[in-house]
């Protein structure tokens, strides 16, 4: 059991604040009363400006309690405000100070609160504009207070000795930076290259080590192992290659779906080829329907490998191909309702329609929609 | 007499090809990466040269790319993935078909690709359909279009048709067919068609 107590951390108040949230997050930590902290930062302000310049630097220490998007535009208002502020304000020797340092702060205080580190990676344009505009206000705050007292010539050079130390810091920290980009970059490709191995252990576990289990278990049933193989093989393929649909909202989804039940049940092959795709109202699904029903009479008869095609433009066609010995239509008696009502039938009620050619060397069951 | 090298980095693949193969067709070279296929393709200039798409030291389109096309390629591939399929063929194979092929199926687009023809699998004249359907019809350039008659047997394959058959159905002659078809693999390789260009970037192929 531990003995310290973790200290409670100081968070600046975003509900009921007045500018951000200081005094009152200062406040709720040190169990004062709000209206004493908000007095001291007054008082202190006329203390030289010490007030703001704590103010702002505890703004950039402190994390908000909430995130809240107004967040920069008050942070930008208050460094309005004690800029202006200082500048009507009659010089002191205490101003001379309290303002650089007010600006300095307030610099430091951009920087901070607005460019997180691990966002730097990211072409933001907030968080560049942010950086450039803090580094800025820092810049002119160590101007200011080098230049104390200092003619306007002397605080231009000043300035000018200040951008060319920062430029001289950039172009020494140059190598430092590009390599830790360069370990930052490759770090995230490393991430997103084991969340991708892991994807792929998760997907060879889940089908792969399962399917092989079962063929070892079935190894004396040729049939069955065949068909876990099949199936096995269909599930990886689909999982690289294809684009995953919804089976229940577009055509060449819905015929992948039904050609893979048909191989499941029956020692076939099915090749489906779609050329352009369609979104599937309901005569799209009876179409569907019809070209599962022809598949399936084709896996029932013929065997083999079965080839359907589809093309969607101008309304729907789907062609179902077999490599059987054909049928007779006349002799398919007339209670086998397979093709009279499930694929005949069905088209006819969508303003489609179905022929089928049969001959000694297979059978093509030919669908068509007209354009909706 | 055929002479075939085959490029496969899977022992059991070449082994499996290797025994399914008909008397006219002879192996007189074999590969497992794209060093070793581009020394045995040099020494043996073998009539054709079966290429797995996907091998070690980098793909096929390397291989392609080394031989400067003087051979006649047949990719094979485990992947009917579109951009493999249009990737290779644009650089300069003859025929695509998939592992799961027959073995008689297999020697008979072996002969085709030796006889200088074109050897599509319903999947790839489904992919040329889709890459030349659409805003295709408006276009100028002869490369950027398929003709009405090209385009009916680009369907026929993709209905699982033979040459033989889709030729019986359009009335004309197998000879007729295989022109349409090497038609179109010209059309394939050198048409600037966007779509081509990019399922051919999906895989670094262009």
């Amino acid at each position: 059991m531990s003995t310290v107590a973790a200290a409670p951390r100081a968070y600046r108040e975003t509900r009921g604040r007045w500018i951000g949230g200081v005094a009152a997050g200062l406040a709720d930590h040190l169990g004062w009363p709000l209206g004493a902290v908000r007095a001291a930062f007054v008082v202190l302000t006329f203390l030289g400006g010490i007030g703001v310049v704590a103010y702002a630097a505890y703004w950039a220490v402190l994390p908000a309690r909430e995130d809240d998007q107004s967040d920069t535009a008050r942070l930008l208002a208050f460094a309005a405000l004690v800029i202006g502020g200082f500048l009507i304000v009659p010089a002191n020797p205490w101003m001379q100070i309290g303002l650089p340092l007010a600006v300095i702060a307030l610099g430091a205080t951009v920087v901070w609160t607005r460019v997180q580190p691990a966002r730097r990676l990211r072409a933001d344009g907030m968080q560049w504009t942010a950086l450039l505009l803090g580094l800025l206000l820092v810049l002119l705050g160590i101007v200011g207070l080098a230049a104390t007292g200092l003619e306007l010539q002397s605080l231009l050079s000043a300035a000018a000795v200040g951008i060319l130390l920062l430029v001289g810091v950039a172009l020494i920290a140059m190598p430092w930076v590009v390599s830790l980009y360069r370990e930052l970059t490759a770090e995230r490709q490393e991430r997103i290259r084991s969340q991708t191995r892991a994807e792929l252990a998760t997907q060879v576990h889940d089908s792969v080590l399962q399917t092989l289990t079962l063929i070892r278990r079935h190894a004396d049933d040729p049939d069955r192992v065949v068909r876990l193989a099949r199936a096995e093989e269909r599930h990886l393929r689909s999982w690289l290659y294809e684009p995953t649909g919804d089976p229940s909202q577009t055509l060449a989804a819905a015929l992948a779906r039904a050609a893979a039940r048909v191989e499941e049940d029956y020692p076939v092959t099915v090749e489906v080829v779609c050329v352009g795709d369609a979104a599937l109202d309901e005569s799209g699904r009876a179409l569907v329907s019809a070209t599962a029903e022809a598949v399936l009479n084709a896996a029932k008869h013929a065997g083999g490998q079965i080839s359907v095609y589809a093309e969607a433009g101008d309304g729907i066609r789907v062609y179902v191909r077999d490599r059987g010995t054909g049928f007779d239509p006349d002799t398919v008696p007339p209670d086998r309702r397979g093709i009279a009502e499930s694929i005949r039938g069905r088209m006819q009620r969508t303003g489609g329609g179905a022929q089928i050619r049969t001959s000694e060397r297979g059978t093509e069951v030919s669908l068509w929609l007209p354009e909706a | 007499m055929i002479r075939l090298v085959i490029v496969d980095d899977h022992e059991m693949v070449r082994a499996g090809i290797r025994g399914g193969l008909p008397a006219d067709i002879e192996v007189i070279g074999e590969a497992a990466d794209v060093a070793g296929a581009v020394k045995v393709i040099a020494n043996t200039e073998p009539d054709v040269v079966l290429l797995d798409v996907h091998l070690p030291g980098g793909n096929a389109a390397e291989v392609l790319r080394q031989c400067h096309g003087e051979y006649r390629f047949l990719a094979l591939s485990v992947s009917d993935a579109s951009e493999d399929v249009i990737g290779v063929v644009r650089l300069g194979a003859r025929g695509y078909v998939t592992k799961d092929i027959t073995a008689d199926a297999l020697a008979s687009a072996i002969r085709q690709v030796a006889d200088g023809d074109a050897v599509f699998s319903p999947r790839l004249a489904g992919f040329v359909l889709d890459a030349f359907t659409g805003a295709a019809a408006q276009t100028d350039d002869e490369l950027d279009r398929l003709t009405a008659r090209e385009r009916d047997v680009m369907r026929l394959i993709a209905r699982g048709y033979t040459y033989r058959e889709a030729a019986e159905e359009l009335y004309v002659s197998v000879k007729t067919v295989e022109t349409h078809m090497s038609a179109v693999l010209r059309k394939l390789q050198l048409s600037n068609r966007r779509e081509l260009a990019r399922w051919a970037q999906g895989r670094g192929l262009d």
